[in-house]
């Protein structure tokens, strides 16, 4: 319990992970999505520095969380764009009714 | 409810703060040294924080506070960055991610907001499924967890060295290196373009509000 | 440790030389944004210099073919580290693959200038550096993804080729149906992302290596724990995202009808081909499948055919018809993965590997035959709703004969292309099927899909041939240039499928030897210097 092992942040980015993946099935907002995809790469990016502290200071685990930092720049800035685009273009960023595409 | 989100969002902030004045102060002392007690209590902090803003993202349907919480839950997450002797990277999630990224997803929430427009909710039993899948998810993920054996070595009490890190980017990782800077550089150009208004279709869109 | 001598690690121009077609990439991408700025924004100029360049990458992608079938596999190898990027005969047969076809487009996006209604063209044309930065970029992507087996280096693959893509779905900023579509498309991506990404993190914690050839050797010899399984499951949805596989298939059909039709050409055999590159390249590495992997696959890829097949059925719009096409010729593909048998010996060909590369090629000129026609009709029509189709064998025969052809060619009926590909496929199946006793059923699902595809292709080409319309339909002038794309891919799949078919079998086999596999030892041995 009062030993920080391993298994906790493991557990931890676990859930930060499962709070991800809730966030992006119940909201509707597409920058509400966002949030969710920020928190599961976050939980990624833990667990990877996690392995590296417990690999014995492997430097490849934290090299992986640092591009995964730049991934997700990059990917934020795409999304917000298109998101901004696409208000511009139907002055709604709701997923649900953005319906125009069916079949 | 909105007592309750200052409180998570004040604990976020200070915990990211004490985390990294803590972290860069004192590197993390060996298991057996008497500070395991600290070092556990700032984990618990700080996981807690992380937690709470989480859900609170995920209770609450304003953007603007679903921001401030994200922003308490990167800072939580640096926090734990330090607390596993990886300085350098604690100090990138607080200055690219909480401070450059999150920015740039406040723009498009001020962009785009609306009245009413951060009122859109999923029906309920909708929400109850989500809820239930994401419980399922999460026991399931824990016994994978907790049944792997992770081959651990003996975590060594140095931190690791900024120069460490950046000798890695320039020799074994080069070639991921160079492709960040093409993905950043065609990223920079798409971005740029999708969010500018063209002279002519600004001029029309002028237009339409007239 | 010798911190001063190797702090610094410029690779030698020995090793960088093997990956001049992506460094070539990468300076026409600089050009393009440079040259406007001294001559000034000129779409036909962008263009031009596109396709300098990729021509340029193509010739130099044909000198490293070259000396790799000399030396069979070499590689980007940080000192005494496995490589990053590799240099063999698969990744130069993708890369070509991936150049000729990004010709095609750039040519395509071309005559789209003049083919379209004035209006339009201008505003297309008015962006064409970030289109073809943004093209040239996703391409670069798809090229590095079908080159390496660094987990890291997946990543950022996958990635650089898919953000390019979002954006380019959404490219036509006024149309409310593009910026769904990149809309669409951005959430889908960046939810697989970052699975993969957590899938990537189980994988390195399991191994501790980003190698996955060091991987397949700790999961051979029975490292393998349910953790590893979980990442390496993540992995799999992160390429089963750029295949567009059954879960992960939502985002197609709404991107290609809201895109423009040449950024849906482009994803349409690009994304896929090196999804199924990467996704084969990974197999090689592990030797072969374990049942339970073999198995998941092999079932991805029955529901991924199937469910697209039945999905075209309610179709109005050519393009989302052949958006389900292109996923259930995905579906076909992965069977071939599924099946994965290590050759005999390493200068032998691998039959599945070589069935694959078979049906991609063939599968390249069937579609882009059919996308170019939907383009001309298009371009002409203002949309592509399948009634714009009725009468098209009498308002513009030759733009509906050789698309006939290329959508027979996709059903695989015999004197064409699409039938050989299909064969070469099932006899890879039966082949694979037999050494394991295993997945015999892919054998049955790839016939009956071929029967229940019949359907909705021929509905189209009744709809051009046989429906008669009360009022007089207006004559179709289409576009002269893509006339000749269609009709050389009608000729290119009536070669496939008589005359050629014995050199488009040798081409193959020829790229399905020396795979960059499991004996590394060899490989690695010769690029630590």
């Amino acid at each position: 319990m009062w030993t920080i092992g391993l298994t906790h942040y493991l557990i931890l980015a676990a859930m930060l992970f499962c709070i991800g993946v809730a966030v992006i099935v119940t909201k509707r907002n597409a920058i509400g999505i966002l949030f969710g995809v920020e928190l599961i790469l976050n939980a990624g990016n833990l667990n990877l520095v996690a392995f590296s502290r417990y690999r014995g200071a492997d430097i490849a685990g934290q090299v992986v969380a640092m591009f995964g930092i730049v991934l997700a720049a990059a990917e934020a800035a795409i999304a917000v764009a298109i998101v901004v685009n696409l208000y511009n273009a139907t002055a709604t960023i709701d997923v649900d009714s953005a319906t125009t595409l069916r079949g | 409810m909105r007592h309750a989100l200052r409180w998570i969002v004040m604990a976020g902030v200070w915990s990211a703060l004490a985390g990294t004045a803590w972290g860069a102060e004192a590197p993390v002392p060996p298991a057996e040294s008497s500070s395991t007690i600290l070092e556990a209590i700032a984990f618990y902090a700080m996981a807690a924080v992380a937690l709470l803003s989480g859900l609170a993202i995920l209770v609450s349907r304003n953007l603007v506070r679903n921001v401030v919480c994200l922003l308490a839950a990167l800072g939580a997450v640096a926090g734990l960055y330090f607390l596993l002797a990886a300085n350098l990277l604690g100090a990138i999630q607080l200055i690219v991610y909480a401070g450059g990224t999150l920015v740039l997803i406040t723009f498009g929430v001020m962009l785009t907001s609306r009245p009413g427009s951060d009122r859109q909710l999923v029906r309920g039993w909708e929400r109850i499924a989500g809820g239930v899948v994401c419980v399922t998810l999460f026991i399931g993920l824990c016994m994978v967890l907790l049944c792997t054996e992770w081959a651990t070595v003996a975590a060594s009490a140095e931190p690791t060295t900024v120069a460490a890190v950046g000798r890695a980017l320039l020799t074994d990782y080069l070639v991921p290196f160079e492709l960040a800077s093409v993905l950043l550089l065609v990223m920079l150009i798409g971005a740029a373009y999708l969010v500018r208004r063209d002279g002519e279709s600004g001029a029309e869109d002028d237009a339409d509000r007239c | 440790m010798t911190e001063l001598t190797t702090e610094f690690w410029f690779p030698p121009a020995g090793q960088l030389g093997w990956f001049a077609p992506e460094l070539a990439l990468i300076a026409t991408i600089v050009a393009v944004v440079a040259v406007p700025i001294i001559l000034g924004r000129r779409a036909r100029l962008s263009a031009c210099v596109a396709l300098l360049g990729v021509v340029a990458a193509l010739l130099l992608t044909g000198d490293v073919g070259r000396r790799v079938a000399e030396e069979a596999a070499a590689g980007l190898a940080p000192p005494g580290a496995p490589p990053m990027l590799i240099a063999d005969n698969f990744a130069v047969f993708f890369k070509a693959f991936l150049l000729l076809f990004l010709t095609l487009v750039t040519v395509l996006w071309l005559f789209g200038l003049t083919g379209r209604r004035p209006a339009l063209a201008r505003r297309f044309a008015a962006h064409s550096v970030e289109f073809f930065v943004l093209l040239l970029g996703s391409a670069l992507g798809m090229m590095v993804m079908v080159s390496t087996l660094n987990l890291l280096m997946i990543i950022l693959a996958i990635e650089l080729a898919s953000l390019p893509s979002y954006a380019l779905a959404g490219y036509d900023k006024r149309d409310p149906a593009g910026a769904e579509a990149s809309l669409k498309y951005v959430l889908f991506g960046a939810v697989t992302a970052a699975i993969t990404l957590y899938g990537v993190s189980l994988l390195y914690g399991a191994f501790g290596t980003l190698d996955i050839p060091t991987i397949a050797a700790a999961m051979a010899g029975g490292g393998a724990g349910v953790g590893a399984a979980l990442g390496l499951l993540g992995l799999c949805v992160g390429i089963g995202f750029k295949i567009s596989a059954v879960p992960f298939h939502f985002w197609c059909p709404d991107v290609f009808e809201g895109a423009t039709i040449e950024v849906a050409t482009w994803l349409s055999v690009a994304s896929k081909a090196a999804g199924l590159g990467l996704l084969l390249r990974v197999v090689t590495a592990m030797g072969s499948l374990d049942d339970a992997l073999a198995i998941t696959v092999g079932i991805v890829a029955t529901a991924t055919c199937t469910l697209a097949n039945f999905a075209a059925y309610r179709q109005q719009n050519v393009k989302r018809i052949l958006a389900y096409s292109s996923i259930a010729h995905a579906g076909y593909m992965l069977m071939a993965a599924a099946v994965f048998v290590p050759a005999a010996s390493e200068a032998e060909p691998n039959l599945a590997a070589s069935a694959l590369l078979l049906y991609l090629l063939t599968y390249l000129f069937m579609n882009f035959g059919v996308f170019a026609a939907t383009a001309c009709v298009e371009w002409e029509t203002g949309s592509s709703a399948l009634s714009n189709f009725i009468g098209l064998g009498r308002r513009a025969p030759w733009l509906a004969v050789p698309m006939a052809v290329c959508l027979l060619s996709l059903v695989g009926l015999p004197p064409l292309g699409g039938f050989l590909a299909k064969w070469w496929l099932l006899v890879a199946l039966g082949s694979g099927a037999a050494e394991h006793d295993r997945l015999w059923g892919l054998v049955l699902v790839l016939v009956l899909n071929t029967l229940f595809s019949l359907y909705y292709y021929l509905r189209i080409i009744y709809m051009m041939f046989l429906r008669t319309e009360w009022s007089r339909p207006a004559p179709l002038a289409p576009h002269v240039g893509g006339l000749v794309l269609v009709n050389a891919c009608a000729v290119v799949l009536l070669l496939f499928g008589t005359l050629g078919a014995r050199a488009v079998k040798l081409l193959a086999d020829e790229y399905a030897v020396h795979l960059y596999a499991a004996p590394l030892a060899r490989a690695a041995a010769a690029l630590v210097p």
